[in-house]
């Protein structure tokens, strides 16, 4: 008995009859069978648990969202149809001298085989022709340290022929890549303003998606460096090796 | 005490024990042992529960609904609820939970202020209540309690709670309790009362006490 709870409304047989009136209420007897078969329903299938039901679908989610994030940089573009797709919507943001370098850098490295373990130096170069030597020395040495050559190579995009340098390290891909200019087809002409000069050599740099391209122009050619480095890093790249290259490009002008 | 932190533990979300309720292989056998705590803990309380909520739902199919809901949500919360506190408390808690939850489906009940009302023009001076009376006439005077008053009622004078473990039951002060209670018993007494006087029993004792 709850004798906190009496006061002069009702008195204790009162509260006794009360108390037996509502007892007397008969339970249905399978009122515990359905009870415990609706918690047996709750419990069997283990779905219902947070892990189970969360963490797939956020798993989902970081698969999505990488995939979207390796789409846009170019990465899941299985076909060529693709592939160019992705090549054309990026040379859109940058101006057309500096388009046939990172074209080029695009189709042969970014969607080229790139080996696992460095080839050695002459093995990566034996395609390419000894008269480009000279640069190639050039670009051994002044590369980014962390850069090893992988590849060297004459290919043709567009109908241009390009002299193409391929460097990796172990994240990133560079290359640095000649090509002849066409008729009419220069910086100064087109009205670019170089992002720096070095040694008197103006260098022009563009950035579209994760690319860098940095330029120089010397007699008929035009060389670039183009890499996924930071753009400050790439125009770097380019500066440490600009004098040597322009000289080169100039001596096979004359 | 225990009633109370038996309740926050099922009003909150921290986690007093690990959540069984998972796919794992090693959370099976965990599970299985909940289980068997939770059916000691809960079932001996299943027919309290069922009569409650008969007897404020005044519908006996309604009420099992509720009931069942009442221990599935108790199920699925138990892995938060506390050895050693007051289940009885906290079931009771969730039947409210779920009751005040059907109200709103399936009817509207009184309000307090409509009570209130209902009251003033009922409430007479205490007369003594015949004995006479059967169970059914006393349930159906019960059923004719405002909701409000009937759930204090059933919870303090029927199922023997304290003034404090009803007040967290019903999620409402302590002295909202008492008073609901004082008057939820006095408007009892009128009906039966009023019962006992459609049979011809306690008139003269009535009057004597008018007089």
């Amino acid at each position: 008995m709850n004798n906190e709870n009496m006061d002069t409304g009702m008195n204790q047989e009162m509260l006794a009859r009360l108390r037996n009136a509502v007892k007397s209420e008969p339970v249905p007897p399978e009122l515990q069978v359905k009870v415990r078969r609706r918690i047996d329903a709750r419990t069997a299938p283990p779905r219902f648990g947070w892990r189970n039901t969360w963490v797939p679908a956020a798993a989902m989610l970081v698969v999505c969202a990488g995939a979207a994030v390796l789409y846009q940089v170019g990465r899941l573009r299985g076909t060529v149809e693709d592939q160019e797709s992705f090549i054309a919507s990026t040379l859109q943001s940058v101006a057309t001298p500096l388009k046939p370098g990172l074209d080029d850098h695009i189709h042969c490295s970014h969607y080229g085989r790139v080996p696992k373990t460095l080839p050695g130096v002459e093995e990566a170069t034996k395609a390419l022709p000894p008269k480009y030597g000279s640069l190639l020395q050039v670009v051994t040495n002044r590369a980014p340290g962390e850069f090893r050559i992988y590849g060297a190579h004459l290919c043709k995009r567009g109908g241009r022929q390009f002299v193409h340098f391929q460097l990796k390290s172990s994240r990133r891909l560079l290359s640095v890549i000649v090509v002849r200019k066409e008729a009419r087809e220069s910086f100064v002409r087109h009205n670019l303003a170089p992002s720096v000069m070095a040694s008197g050599i103006p260098v022009y740099s563009a950035g579209s998606r994760q690319f860098q391209t940095a330029a120089i122009e010397s007699g008929e050619y035009m060389a670039y460096v183009v890499s996924d480095l930071p753009a400050e890093q790439n125009t770097r790249a380019m500066l440490a090796m600009a004098r040597e290259v322009s000289e080169i490009l100039a001596a096979w002008k004359s | 005490m225990a009633a109370s932190k038996a309740m926050e533990t099922w009003m909150s979300d921290e986690p007093g024990r690990p959540d069984f309720r998972t796919g794992h292989p090693s959370a099976a056998a965990a599970a299985d042992a909940a289980r068997l705590e939770f059916d000691a803990a809960a079932m001996p309380h299943l027919n309290d529960l069922f009569r409650t909520a008969t007897r404020i739902l005044g519908d006996r199919s309604r009420a099992e609904d509720v009931v069942q809901e009442v221990y599935l949500q108790a199920w699925k919360s138990f892995h938060r609820f506390e050895k050693g506190t007051n289940c009885r408390a906290w079931l009771f808690k969730i039947l409210f939970h779920c009751v005040n939850h059907h109200r709103r489906k399936w009817f509207r009940f009184p309000l307090l202020k409509d009570t209130e009302e209902f009251l003033e023009s009922n409430l007479v001076a205490a007369t003594p209540i015949p004995q006479s009376l059967t169970d059914g006439e006393i349930l159906r005077a019960l059923d004719r309690l405002p909701a409000d008053f009937r759930a204090v009622v059933l919870l303090v004078d029927v199922e023997e709670f304290a003034y404090k473990d009803a007040a967290e039951i019903l999620a409402v002060p302590i002295g909202t309790v008492m008073s609901r209670l004082s008057r939820g018993r006095k408007l009892l007494r009128e009906q039966l009362l009023e019962v006992a006087q459609s049979y011809g029993i306690g008139r003269a004792a009535a009057k004597e006490q008018g007089a």
